[in-house]
Parts: C-alpha cells; structure tokens; sequence
C-alpha cells in the first residue's frame, strides 16, 4: 500500500526561560493510504507535538526538525506557510482535544462549518450551506437546520466534537488527525464518538491519526499502534502484536493498568511506579529506565537500539539485545 | 430584546430621581448661595434678599425641591441665577451640539488608533512595537490630561505655530482638542484590547481556525480580534458619555464653546438651576451610553444574555 504519510527522525523542542524542553526525540512513522493508526502515551510522552509539529501548528517558539515530513508524495518540510495552509483542512483535517474550548464562542456553527469549504473548495454561500447541511447529517446531528444557526455555547459537549468532526472532514481529507477526541466527552458520548469515527472511516477511506492515552479507545480502531514515552517511540506494531504480544515493559505497564469487566472487584490496578522523565534535562538512555522494574545497568547509559521483530512490529529496548536476561510479560 | 430595554430604561429614570435627589439636597447643604451677602459685598443685603426671594430661595428646601419637581416635569430646567434672561435648557441646547461633535471625534479617533495599536502590540509581544506602544500606555494613563493639554498647545499652537490655539471655525482647529480628549482613551483602549487579544490568540478556537487553513489575516482579524474587543465595548458607554459631554480642561483651554466647562463654573457660581440641569443632562446621557453599550455587546457576544 502506499505511504500516505511518512516521518522520519522529527525532532521538536521548545525554548522556554529555563532551558529547552526536548518534546520529541528522534520520531519517525508512517501512515497507508486509508489506514488508521493510534498514538498513545501519557500525558507528556510528546504524542500531540509529533502531530502539531507534522502540521505545523506549534507556536514559533517550537524548533521544529525532521529529515523529512512526506504527504501525499510531497516533502512538507520544504513547504511555505502559504501551501501548508491550503492543505491544512483540505487535506489533513484535525479534531481536537476539548470540544468546548475549540469552536469560537462568538460565531455560528453555520460560519465555522462553512468556512473551510468557502476558502478551500470555493464554494458560494448557498452551496456552502447545502454541503454543511449535509456534514451535519454525515455526524449524525439532529436537526441540522436550527444547529447551523446556532452558537457553540447552545449545543452540548457530544455535538460540539460532532461539529468539530464535521469541520475536519468538510473537505474530504485524506487524513484526519484526532487529538484526544473523547477525553473530554462522558463514557457514553466517548463511545457514540468512536463509533461515528469508525463508521466514517469505512465510508469515507479516509487515513485517521487518533491520538490518545486510552488504549481501549483505539483497540477497536486501529490498525497499528505506536506506543510513545519520553518523545520516543517505545514499541510499535499492529494492534495484535501490541495487545498480544506486547514486548516493551512499558507497554506492559500500559495494559496491566487498564481494568478489565473480568477482574474481581478486590482485584487491584497495577500502576505504573514513578512519573515521566523531565523533559527538560532527559535521561541520556532509555527514558523509562527509572520507572521500568527489569532497568539494566546500560539502560541508563545508553538509548536502547530498535529492534525490529517482524515487518510491522519494532521494539526500542535493550531486553531484546541476545544476552539480556529472557523476561516475559507477567499479570 | 424590548422588554429589557424598557426594564433598563426604568432602572434608569429610577437613578436619575435619585441623582436629582441626592444633588438637590447636596447643593442646598453647601455652605453659601447664589445671593449670599458674603460673596456679593458691593450689593446691599437687603436687595439680595429680594432677589433670592424672587427666585423662591426664602422658601424651605423641601418646598423647593418639590416646586423643583413640577417645573422639570414640564421640561423646564429654569433660568440660570448667573446668566440673565438666559434658561437652562437653551444654553445646554446651545453648548452640547459643540461639545459632541469634538467629543464624537474624539470617540472615533481613539478607536480608530487604539484598537489597531493594541493589536499589533499583542502581535509583536515583547518586540518594539510593543514596547513602544507599552510606553505610551502609561505615559496616556498616567499623566492628567491638563499636562498633555498645556504640553501640546505650547508646542504645537505656541512654538511650532501649526496648529490654531483657539475656536473651532476649521478642521484644524479640531486637531488640538480631540487630541488631547482621546489621549487618555487610545491609551486604555490600547493597553485592553493587547490584553485581552494576547489572551484570545492563546485560545483553542485560534489552533481550529488554523487547522482550517485560515489565512493569518482573517484568524486574527476575525476569530481572534472579535473576542478581544468584548471589553472594550464595555468601555465604549462610560468612554463615550465622558467625551461627548465635554471636558472642563480642555475646553476652558482651547475656548471651546462646549458645555463641559458650565459643570465646573455653575458649581463655583452656586448657579442651582444650571448645576441641576447640567447633572440630569450628564445622568441621562450616561444612562443611555450604558445601555447601548450593553445591548453591543450582547450583539457581539451571544453568550450575553440580555434578561438581568
């Protein structure tokens, strides 16, 4: 299949007073035509940036750089900010984290909706508000008419992520990044916007990007999954190979602690010990050394090398090295 | 929408019985009075009394306020104490029209410069630019628009000779005064609308309109700029009352024939017909410039709701 995307060794940092804060180190991915994969890890793993940074949408005090950022055949790195822009919502789509604070407060849905379609595919204003009609529809918003006319503030969580979803695919992109889509969402609106994601994904063939820190939100989703920490990736394969036959002690970590509908309830979570490397001094080896129960003596010093264990699945750790100790999974 | 504005507009008649109350009875506290024979030392105490007789001043204070009362209801502010023959109502009909028209420029230029230089300070945070327009910020709030006044008529009227130092017969003549009546406003509309723009830019809806692949120009001309000038229109009421009744400063300084300097000189003169009605005049003015500021404002911004 084609490469819809590819990034290879991207690197973002952010200059603040203090220092430099080394978001992402070293990330490189792809994505196929019409396939969707997940990004997770926890909150500061560098998972957004990876994304803002593809896009361009990080403030100018972010230094962004990558061997190469490829779209659709075309290096994004060499690219102005004017043909950035015109891809940006014709082509990539983005839905974010909380729809509450992503739609402005002081203009109709009807204008925001329609905004990516007057500038990008010329529509006039009648054509413009049949096509938003419609999107409105597609993300399965009742009513469409009297929500065109209304301000964010009127419509509920749920149909905010909805309009912004309706935003993001206004243009039919080739891909949509989703940043945290449900996070802010009630379980039962996290489940009906996963739902709508997925269907859209089988109408539309559109490549998804979901972005998130719940492993059970892309499990039915993805095809792939990269798993990141401390702006690496830790381990990458399809979501059998990560579910399965995880190999990466962080991973593991990651799956001991979500619950399961079969455990006891005096069953308890195992969390992860520690909390996550500061990334503005980060460790010289392997950022989960500190928190990872099997740390070696190299694991401190040195980055571990990516193992690559199968065509799909790839593991940065050096428990994969010959004459490391054999440890398998437990819990 | 009527229903409140009629609500406002009866809160607002009940501030002004109040005003006109508290005023009234102020007034008639002060020690002193328009005819008292300590001021007025080469007219005899007895002609005095007659004449503060004839003006129903030998009467009690409560009997006048209400005879007060009556008149106004009539629409007559009575005759001024100091300028003979000559009523309220037609000097402030006579003197407002000049003082708004200076006061209405003076509303418009402060936007017109204040708004696009708070932007651009917001959008070259910590750069010149906005160190420059930080700068001038303090130096328009801080310092008292007597200064600025005395500071630009000596310079450019006095040395530079550009500019006329007086009346209002050209356009130029305008240039003075509204300069130094918007001073103070471009500098407080300058320093709110590159606040509350740094605050908007920071906002999520900016990321969206960029992840649209809207231009620069209109993310912050229009998603940005629209949700930082909501305080500013908070302004405009009290900003545009202020000025449109002129300003005893800078009338005075650059013979203006405004009525802001009769609010001043009526109260020196203890001339209570005209103190009255220049303070009703001034009440009713700002009643209204709030009011149209807050119905602008639930215009601008739908999640007001106009039913307080």
């Amino acid at each position: 299949m084609d490469k819809l995307l590819e990034v290879k060794n991207l690197t973002t940092s952010f200059r603040i007073g203090v220092g430099t804060v080394q978001a992402v180190r070293g990330v490189s991915f792809h994505v196929d035509q019409g396939e969707s994969i997940g990004i997770v890890g926890e909150s500061g793993s560098g998972k957004s940036v990876t994304m803002l940074s593809v896009m361009g949408l990080l403030p100018n005090y972010a230094d962004i750089s990558a061997e190469s950022i490829r779209f659709d055949g075309r290096e994004l790195t060499q690219m102005g900010p004017k043909a950035l822009r015109a891809m940006h919502g014709r082509e990539i789509g983005m839905i974010f984290q909380d729809p509450m604070t992503s739609l402005n407060p002081l203009f109709t849905v009807e204008s925001q909706l329609t905004e990516p379609l007057r500038n990008h595919m010329k529509l006039n204003r009648a054509e413009a508000r049949a096509k938003a009609l419609e999107l409105l529809r597609q993300v399965e918003i009742p009513n469409p008419e009297a929500r065109l006319r209304q301000y964010p503030h009127e419509l509920s969580g749920g149909l905010r992520q909805r309009v912004m979803i309706a935003i993001a695919i206004a243009c039919s992109p080739k891909m949509v990044i989703a940043d945290e889509p449900t996070t802010a969402l009630d379980v039962t609106i996290q489940a009906q916007i996963l739902d709508l994601l997925n269907h859209l994904r089988h109408s539309t063939k559109t490549s998804i990007i979901m972005i998130t820190h719940d492993l059970g939100v892309i499990a039915s989703m993805c095809s792939r999954i990269l798993v990141m920490y401390g702006g690496t990736i830790a381990e990458e394969g399809t979501a059998r190979e990560i579910f399965y036959a995880p190999r990466h002690p962080y991973t593991w970590g990651l799956l001991n602690s979500i619950p399961k509908l079969t455990d006891s309830p005096d069953e308890k979570l195992i969390p992860i010990k520690g909390t996550p490397p500061d990334m503005l001094m980060p460790p010289k080896g392997c950022p989960f050394a500190p928190r990872c129960r099997y740390c070696m003596p190299v694991c401190r010093e040195y980055m571990p090398p990516r193992t690559v264990l199968t065509d799909t699945h790839a593991v940065s750790c050096h428990l994969m090295h010959p004459k490391a100790p054999k440890i398998e999974r437990e819990g | 929408m009527l229903k409140y504005i009629l609500k406002r507009l009866l809160a607002g008649v009940l501030t002004i019985v109040v005003l006109i109350t508290i005023s009234f009875f102020m007034m008639h506290a002060m020690p002193g009075s328009p005819f008292s024979p300590n001021e007025q030392k080469n007219v005899p105490p007895e002609v005095l009394a007659r004449i503060a007789a004839s003006y129903g001043l030998d009467r009690p204070v409560f009997e006048q306020y209400l005879s007060y009362w009556r008149n106004l209801l009539h629409g007559d502010l009575g005759i001024s104490y100091k300028k003979q023959d000559t009523t309220v109502n037609s000097i402030i009909s006579q003197h407002f029209p000049v003082s708004a028209r200076v006061g209405a420029v003076a509303v418009i230029v402060a936007l017109i410069i204040g708004i696009p230089m708070g932007v651009l300070a917001a959008l070259y945070r910590g750069r010149f630019m906005d160190m420059a327009a930080m700068v001038f910020c303090t130096i328009g709030i801080s310092v008292p628009v007597f200064v600025i006044s005395v500071l630009l008529l000596y310079l450019f009227a006095g040395v530079l000779q550009w500019l006329p130092s007086y009346g209002l017969t050209t356009w130029r003549h305008y240039i003075l005064p509204v300069a130094c009546l918007a001073f103070n406003p471009i500098a407080y509309i300058t320093r709110q609308t590159r606040s509350s723009m740094l605050e908007a830019l920071e906002q999520d809806y900016i990321r969206t309109a960029r992840a649209k692949g809207v231009k620069e120009l209109w993310v912050v001309g229009k998603h940005a700029l629209k949700n930082a000038l909501t305080p500013v229109i908070t302004y405009l009421g009290p900003l545009i009352a202020g000025l449109l009744t002129g300003s005893f400063v800078v009338e005075r300084l650059f013979s203006v024939p405004g009525v802001g300097r009769y609010f001043v000189q009526s109260v020196s003169d203890r001339d209570y017909t005209m103190i009255m009605g220049i303070v009703i005049f001034f009440g009713i003015f700002v009643v209204i410039c709030n009011l149209i500021s807050d119905i602008l404002l639930a215009i601008v911004d739908p999640r007001v709701k106009l039913n307080s």
